[in-house]
C-alpha cells in the first residue's frame, strides 16, 4: 500500500489511542475503557475496563481491570465524548459560587458523574 | 481491492451502515481500510431507543466483518465506472491465475 | 488451473456473475433474505453493489397457543446498496420482473 492510500482517510484506531472508548461486542455486551493498544485484526487492549450494563435508559459500569478483546468479537469501537477538564472546572466553579449550591448540586451531580462518558 | 477503492471515493459522503445484528448507523464516511472496516463520523443510530448506550458516541469504528449492507446515495456512485472496474479487476485476477499456473 | 482461457466464455463460477453485470439478479442471503436488483459491481468475495434493490425478508413465528406458523414477509427498497459477500448464499442471474 502506498502513502496515497493512507492519506485518503486512513482507517485506524490510532486517533482513539489513550482515549476512552466503548467497544460493542458481537454478543451484545459493551465494554468501556481507555484504548491502550490495537492491531490489524482489531484486537484491542483496554485499560480500566468496565462492562457497561444498560437497562432501558439507565446504565452501570462494572469494573473489570485490564482487558484484551480478540478482534473477531469486536463489532464497533465508539469514541466516547470527552468532557474537557476546563468544562468540569467551570461547572465546579459555578457550583461553588452559587448560593443555592446544595439545591443545585442535586441537579448537577448526576450529569457531572455521568458526563465523563455518557449522554 | 475493488471495493476498498470504491469506498475511498465515498469518503466524506453520507452513508447508512446496516450491521448483521440489525443495528443501523447513519453518518459521514470518515475512512475505510482494506478489510472494509469503516470509520463513521457524526453518527445517528436508527432506533436509538433500543441502543441508548450509543448516544454518547459521535464517531465510531465498525469492523468490516459485522457489516451486512452499506446504503449509498445513487448520486455518489457512477455505475458505468463500477462495471468497467469490475471487468478490469476480473481480467487482472485471471491473468494472475494464468501466470501462477504456467 | 485447468481450463482457464482468456476468452469471454464461462470457465469458472465467477464468469457467470460477470455476464450478469448491469443485468437484474436475484441474490439470496443468509437469514431468509433475498435481494433483487441490478448488479453494478462485485469481487471474488461476492461483495456487491446493486442498484434499485428490493429486499424481501421472511420470518416465521409460531403461535404459542395454537402452534400455528405465522409467516410474515417484509419488503424494503434501496436505490443503491453495497452487500458484504460473506452473507451471500447464491446468485441467480437474468431474472425478469
Amino acid at each position: 500500500m502506498d502513502g496515497a492510500d493512507k492519506l485518503v482517510g486512513a482507517c485506524s484506531l490510532a486517533e482513539q489511542l489513550n482515549k476512552r472508548v466503548m467497544v460493542s461486542l458481537r454478543d451484545g455486551r459493551n465494554i468501556v475503557g481507555k484504548l491502550r493498544s490495537f492491531d490489524q485484526y482489531s484486537n484491542v487492549v483496554l485499560q480500566d475496563a468496565a462492562e457497561r450494563v444498560v437497562v432501558q435508559h439507565a446504565f452501570a459500569d462494572v469494573p473489570l481491570g485490564i482487558f484484551l478483546v480478540r478482534g473477531e468479537n469486536v463489532m464497533l469501537v465508539g469514541e466516547l465524548q470527552q468532557v474537557t477538564p476546563d468544562e468540569i472546572e467551570r461547572a465546579r466553579l459555578a457550583q461553588k459560587q452559587d448560593a443555592d449550591a446544595i439545591r443545585r448540586r442535586e441537579k448537577l451531580e448526576w450529569p457531572l458523574a455521568a458526563q465523563d462518558d455518557y449522554f | 481491492m475493488l471495493f476498498f477503492s470504491v469506498f475511498k471515493t465515498l469518503v466524506g459522503k453520507e452513508v447508512v451502515v446496516e450491521l448483521k445484528n440489525d443495528l443501523t448507523i447513519r453518518g459521514r464516511l470518515h475512512s475505510v481500510d482494506q478489510y472494509l472496516n469503516v470509520k463513521i463520523e457524526d453518527i445517528t443510530v436508527l432506533d436509538a431507543d433500543t441502543h441508548p448506550h450509543l448516544l454518547s458516541v459521535k464517531n465510531c469504528f465498525i469492523r468490516g466483518s459485522v457489516v451486512r449492507y452499506i446504503h449509498l446515495a445513487p448520486k455518489d456512485v457512477d455505475v458505468e465506472l463500477l462495471e468497467d472496474a469490475t471487468r478490469r479487476q476480473l481480467k487482472e485476477m485471471k491473468r494472475a491465475q494464468m501466470s501462477a499456473s504456467s | 488451473m485447468a481450463g482457464v482461457q482468456p476468452s469471454g466464455g464461462i470457465e469458472e463460477p465467477l464468469d457467470l456473475v460477470r455476464l450478469a453485470l448491469n443485468e437484474l439478479v436475484r441474490v439470496r442471503l443468509r437469514g431468509q433474505r433475498e435481494l433483487r436488483g441490478r448488479l453494478h459491481a462485485f469481487d471474488q468475495h461476492l461483495n456487491m453493489i446493486l442498484g434499485d434493490v428490493e429486499e424481501t425478508t421472511v420470518s416465521v413465528e409460531v403461535d404459542e397457543e395454537t402452534f400455528e406458523e405465522i409467516i410474515t414477509t417484509e419488503r424494503r427498497k434501496f436505490p443503491m446498496l453495497f452487500v458484504r459477500g460473506d452473507t451471500v448464499v447464491l446468485i441467480s442471474p437474468g431474472i425478469t420482473t
